[in-house]
């Protein structure tokens, strides 16, 4: 009896878990469960029908980005020092035209994601959220494409 | 729908893991402002003339090499933390010892990181 209120000062980890005896369903009960418009219109859809693929992107871009970035900071902080004929002539030898496009594309699509999430977090708005999402990947889009399309003229001169 | 949002910073006492998580935030929300500013400049360098010459002078101004500064502390950061949160993916290093020992480590890279992106820069 002296442990029902037990405080957290005195008590290991381990005696944080709450331990509930396992009961049955009521047969009633769950075919009641079983025939609402709720559970028919949620069934097979997963946790949130693309929560999985998304959580497996952030984690792949990220993989991708450990190498990149590394080669990234040391490069772009060093070009910024120097003159515009430098770093034009850097963008346009091929493989660092390659690199940095892959770094600003593969970057772009992992921060659109972490946004998302922190703003999923925090925003409880759904349609300002949306609205946001939406505002964040279009500018994303747009950042991207112009990136890309300068490094393809740096690169064709 | 009222549903519970994640609960706010102000709940919790500063530790070094709810510290780290934070600043994780906080340095992936600065580096995807950063990405507009790098964006730019790529353009720039294809635009040149006097475009990339204000470009230039504005990144190359004390103001702007102090943000390029403060942003490869929070790339240094956000890679090494991300680093540990990978680990963390595939299930290891969740203990809580492991957790502030991998929490300093990610401190220690995240300064050595960025003194030698500056070091390389400013020796060469």
């Amino acid at each position: 009896m002296s442990d029902k209120h037990k405080t957290d000062d005195d008590s290991d980890d381990d005696d944080d878990v709450i331990k509930v005896k396992r009961t049955s369903t009521s047969p009633a009960l769950l075919s009641q469960l079983q025939r609402s418009r709720q559970y028919q219109q949620t069934r097979g859809l997963g946790a949130g029908a693309t929560g999985a693929s998304t959580w497996l992107v952030q984690r792949t871009t990220a993989l991708a980005l450990v190498p990149l970035a590394i080669w990234f900071a040391v490069s772009v902080v060093r070009l910024s020092q120097g003159s515009q004929a430098g770093a034009a002539a850097w963008l346009a030898f091929p493989i660092n035209a390659v690199l940095m496009a892959l770094f600003i594309v593969i970057a772009l699509r992992h921060a659109v994601i972490g946004l998302q999430i922190v703003l999923e977090d925090y925003l409880r708005n759904i349609a300002a959220r949306t609205a946001v999402v939406l505002l964040i990947k279009a500018g994303a889009i747009v950042l991207g494409a112009a990136s890309v399309a300068a490094l393809i003229r740096l690169v064709a001169i | 729908m009222s549903r519970p949002l994640s609960p706010h910073l102000t709940w919790y006492q500063p530790q070094i893991t709810s510290t780290l998580s934070i600043l994780h935030r906080f340095s992936g929300i600065a580096l995807a402002v950063g990405t507009i500013a790098l964006a730019w400049w790529v353009v720039a360098i294809a635009i040149g003339g006097s475009t990339y010459a204000d470009t230039a002078w504005l990144y190359t101004s004390i103001g702007g090499q102090v943000v390029l500064f403060c942003w490869t502390l929070a790339l240094a950061f956000h890679l090494s933390n991300g680093i540990r949160h990978l680990f963390w993916d595939v299930g290891t290093g969740f203990d809580m010892r492991s957790v502030n020992r991998s929490g300093i480590a990610v401190l220690v890279m995240t300064t050595v990181f960025t003194i030698t992106i500056w070091l390389i820069v400013l020796l060469a």
